[in-house]
């Protein structure tokens, strides 16, 4: 590789990642600035480091006049909706998911190509068409506007992707071990329990990191099906946050943006290869 | 098998034809009043300004999202794959922005693009461009600077997806390349591009897919303002169930979606398909 080759490689590599870091960089020091030093220093590091900016928005005590009888609501309370949503959903989703993926790459059944290819529409398509009937179908079940209600709607938009990339990882363990089970005499089940399943962990914890990003990050089924502050996660509160302090003091929109991205921020900094090798494993969207 | 097989039915075909069933229907969305109206929802839909309004934001997206995260994220990607110092660092910093939610990705941008203390104009006014210095978020140019924002979130995903095929190249082709006396581009343009042709069109695809559904992004940033310039058909289907009552109306913009996006997912539907074999 010349050597001319490869500086103009760093290079644009280098510009690529300064176009990518300095948005970042604006997030964050805005996020620390008072308002006074957000209109005058702009782009700078700020003067004083306003760490009071990140306790406002989280407890919700944003306004200077305290207003009788209304509780203000900090981030906080949504911060927790959201796990409250993503945790379970991960966990039905990796279950069902197996359940599902473990027949279609082991086992040549008739329906194979068809489901497959429902499955693999179920990616592409994209769910939000949908949300006429799903809005009604919760409604009716009384599961508007319930943590439930969105875990059932996203486990169901989630298990599409996971069972295909759960299918392809399944499809490359050879066939040896599971014929050598069955000689043996072990059931379906055992075969799946024990012997699939713990092969198969690092897909499902490369598949849990990406859908917690997928339900964590979620805006339209979360604005749709939710409306109280007991439910609302974190994504429509910082929405809701961002329409409301307008003109007032909007350093605090992006304090808000960065408690925003911190979970799957710390999630891809801890598990970057693991991510970065999910998205390879089958090469569907992200 | 059948439990599995009835859960996917249940969860990706039905909705589809509710949707599609509802689309003849008026309805006001509280109770089952439903009036059947046949084509008349299409018929409104086909005439309002708004909506061709929308259709023409969401084809610039797709023009643009095709032009710019696709080209830049395969260079990207070819650079990641040579052996240089820092891949890893690199790698990582392009891909993150795909991590951040499309609300703090507005937020990000929304800062950008404020008329006084915006970064953008900030340097225009430095270079002497003041002119130039518009109000990004409210201009004839809203389009494009809210997709230059999703593009900023989209071209590490299509980074990632172009490196993982290029590692995946076979490199008796390359080696065979190089002995015939090609160079770089040569080896570019003659091995590696009709190499990756399944992960494009599966990647050109995605990308016609995610251009019609875009939703949140327009949704903090403008609202689809001002004055209704920067709808999309995603905000616009919101707006008519939710802000005009018009449940059978909101599913015709989804059945139109759903007709935008189709081709594409059979597109990718059978590329996919056909990796497997």
């Amino acid at each position: 590789m010349k050597k001319k080759n490869k500086f103009f490689i760093y290079l644009v590599l280098i510009i690529i990642c300064l176009m990518i870091l300095i948005p970042t960089y604006g997030l964050f020091i805005n996020s620390l600035k008072s308002l006074k030093d957000l209109s005058t220093n702009k782009w700078g590091l700020p003067n004083e480091w306003e760490f009071s900016n990140y306790t406002r928005v989280w407890t919700g005590n944003t306004r200077d006049v305290e207003l009788v009888n209304i509780k203000p609501v900090g981030l906080s309370r949504y911060f927790y909706n959201s796990f409250r949503i993503a945790i379970p959903t991960v966990i039905m989703v990796l279950i069902l998911s197996l359940f599902l993926a473990f027949p279609l790459a082991r086992f040549k059944i008739r329906f194979n190509n068809t489901i497959l290819a429902i499955v693999l529409f179920g990616i592409a398509i994209p769910h939000q068409i949908m949300f006429i009937p799903i809005f009604k179908a919760l409604d009716i079940l009384y599961l508007y506007d319930t943590i439930w209600g969105l875990i059932i709607v996203y486990v169901g938009i989630g298990i599409p992707f996971t069972t295909f990339l759960f299918r392809n990882y399944m499809v490359q363990i050879p066939m040896g071990i599971q014929e050598a089970a069955y000689i043996d005499g072990a059931t379906f089940w055992q075969i799946f329990y024990k012997i699939i399943v713990p092969l198969c962990r690092p897909a499902i914890a490369i598949m849990a990191i990406i859908q917690f990003q997928h339900v964590f990050n979620e805006f339209f089924y979360a604005l749709i099906l939710t409306n109280s502050q007991n439910v609302n996660p974190l994504t429509v509160g910082v929405a809701l946050f961002s329409s409301s302090t307008e003109a007032a003091e909007w350093q605090l929109q992006a304090t808000a943006a960065m408690i925003l991205s911190m979970p799957t921020l710390i999630l891809f900094i801890a598990f970057q290869k693991f991510i970065v090798k999910g998205l390879t494993m089958g090469s569907v969207k992200g | 098998m059948s439990p599995g097989l009835l859960l996917l039915i249940i969860i990706i075909v039905l909705p589809i034809i509710a949707t599609i069933i509802l689309s003849f229907f008026r309805w006001k969305g509280i109770g089952f009043d439903l009036n059947f109206i046949g084509l008349y929802n299409y018929e409104k839909v086909f005439t309002d300004p708004r909506m061709l309004n929308a259709l023409k934001n969401n084809f610039i997206w797709l023009g643009l999202f095709l032009a710019v995260p696709i080209t830049v994220g395969f260079c990207l990607a070819l650079a990641l794959n040579e052996n240089i110092r820092f891949r890893n660092l690199f790698r990582s910093i392009i891909y993150y922005p795909s991590v951040i939610s499309f609300i703090a990705l507005g937020i990000i941008f929304m800062f950008i693009y404020n008329p006084e203390y915006g970064l953008l104009n900030q340097i225009l006014r430095s270079l002497h461009l003041e002119s130039f210095a518009i109000k990004w978020l409210a201009s004839n140019f809203v389009i494009p600077a809210i997709t230059l924002a999703a593009s900023w979130h989209y071209t590490g995903f299509v980074m990632v997806l172009f490196l993982g095929a290029l590692q995946q190249l076979d490199h008796n082709l390359l080696e065979a390349a190089e002995i015939d006396g090609a160079n770089y581009y040569q080896k570019v343009l003659h091995v590696i591009i009709p190499s990756i042709i399944p992960i494009t069109t599966v990647i050109v695809a995605l990308t016609m897919i995610n251009s019609m559904r875009v939703f949140g992004l327009v949704w903090i940033m403008t609202y689809g303002g001002p004055a209704n310039k920067s709808e999309v058909i995603g905000i616009l289907m919101y707006k008519k169930a939710f802000e005009s009552s018009l449940w059978g109306r909101g599913s015709t913009y989804g059945v139109i979606m759903l007709l935008l996006t189709f081709i594409p997912a059979f597109i990718y539907v059978k590329t996919m398909m056909k990796k497997e074999d």
